[in-house]
């Protein structure tokens, strides 16, 4: 087996693994165990956030590292549950190498849920979550109406290639926006429970999980840098839903 | 005692739709949509059980990211897929996102005091949540291999996992 074509397949495995938002454990995992499938490789994988590297050692060749760049990354767990069936199948050795890239393309051409679908799924997310948090069922009706909307402004962001601080951003605004004007119209109780429940789709809850276990697992560079990204989303998010809650606040509608 | 029964039906119901959901957002494999949803119902009803017999936040959400690792990986073994997949939806309703809101209007209205408790309270919730991973997660895998696999049908239309054809195995050179 050529070298070269196994790394560069365990490198198109481990891109795939990394912008769909898997641990760095895992990444180095994975990647180690495909180049291992060659004796005496001695693999070296070094995985941050926003790129990786990956040595193997052949007999002629000496050694070959390859380095990949990932600049846009966002959880897709279906390619994630791909990637990894692909590696361990490829491991076990019950598919060639050749397989194996015809695999690793149609995972990066796996298509997503419908669009409607992802929008009502926004919907009951914010709604279910209202519920939970307290508040009362007219509160959860505006908020399902609030993460329809913020579903639509989210696909039609990302279809444009926003940064995310910017989608975080106008995120939290509409949130605030509709939640409040909501609320002034007189359809909902509670303007609070309806905000927190629908920047729920937006808040980095796993990427703050990930940094610490990342952190606690010696990986001190992804960690540190997952804090900064969480960090920033959730700043992005409290911003939007700040500039117009204070807006609010300043024209004399309740608290401060 | 009807009212408690209905109250935990309640959450559990909603916990599961929030985190099937949340799952259909992270564009999760169709047929594990369910396990998703269950493991962070699970996740959530341990939380609301502890605080619901007067428990702190922090030791809740603690047991409540325990009970959603432990079924994650109950899930990752028998369903053959990586634990991450449950893990994402499962944690989703423990995360701290109106920690994250107060601390924002506590900002707004020039408290520091609570805004700084506030952000320490974040911090300290989504801590506890990795800790309670990580504490599942560094046990042995054999300890979650209660259920056993299931031998789905091969039918190469679907189910890309097991193919019919079966490739010859590779050279090992």
């Amino acid at each position: 087996m050529d070298e070269q074509m196994l790394l560069n397949f365990a490198i198109g495995v481990g891109e795939i693994m990394l912008r769909s938002g898997a641990e760095t454990n895992r990444i180095e995992d994975t990647v180690e165990r495909i180049l291992s499938v060659k004796e005496g490789a001695m693999p070296e994988v070094f995985v941050t956030p926003t790129g990786f590297f990956a040595s193997i050692q052949g007999e002629l060749t000496g050694v070959t590292t390859n380095f990949v760049r990932v600049t846009n990354r966002s959880i897709d767990l279906e390619r994630l549950v791909r990637a990894n069936a692909l590696s361990r199948n490829f491991v076990e050795g019950k598919i060639t190498l050749t397989e194996g890239f015809a695999e690793l393309e149609r995972i990066n051409h796996s298509k997503p849920f419908a669009r409607w679908l992802v929008i009502l799924a926004t919907g009951v997310l914010c709604f279910s979550f209202t519920l939970l948090f307290g508040g009362h069922g007219s509160d959860a009706a505006m908020a399902f109406l609030v993460g329809l909307l913020l579903g639509g402004l989210q696909i039609f962001l990302s279809a444009k290639n926003v940064a995310s601080f910017l989608s975080n951003f106008f995120g939290g605004m509409l949130v605030s926006a509709t939640a409040l004007s909501f609320y002034i119209l007189g359809l909902c109780q509670n303007y609070e429970t309806v905000i927190i429940g629908s920047i729920m789709p937006l808040v980095p809850g796993f990427c703050i999980t990930t940094a610490v276990r990342d952190i606690m697992s010696g990986d001190y560079l992804s960690g540190t840098s997952r804090m900064a990204e969480a960090t920033l989303a959730a700043t992005a998010i409290a911003a939007g839903v700040g500039i117009l809650l204070s807006v609010y606040f300043s024209f004399g509608g309740g608290g401060a | 005692m009807m009212e408690t029964a209905s109250q935990f039906l309640f959450h559990f119901f909603f916990s599961f739709l929030a985190a099937a959901s949340f799952a259909v957002l992270n564009n999760a494999p169709r047929r594990e949509l369910w396990a998703c949803g269950v493991a962070g119902a699970a996740g959530w009803v341990a939380y609301f059980c502890l605080t619901f017999f007067g428990a702190g936040v922090t030791s809740s959400v603690f047991f409540g990211a325990v009970v959603a690792a432990i079924f994650s990986r109950l899930f990752s073994y028998s369903h053959r897929a990586p634990s991450t997949l449950y893990l994402i939806p499962g944690i989703i309703p423990l995360v701290p996102g109106s920690f994250i809101y107060y601390t924002m209007q506590s900002i707004l209205e020039n408290d520091s005091g609570a805004a700084f408790s506030n952000a320490v309270m974040t911090l300290k919730l989504s801590g506890v949540i990795a800790i309670g991973i990580i504490v599942i997660f560094t046990l042995p895998y054999r300890f979650f291999a209660v259920f056993t696999p299931k031998e789905r049908k091969a039918s190469p239309k679907r189910d890309w996992l097991y193919r019919k054809k079966t490739a010859p195995p590779n050279k090992r050179s």
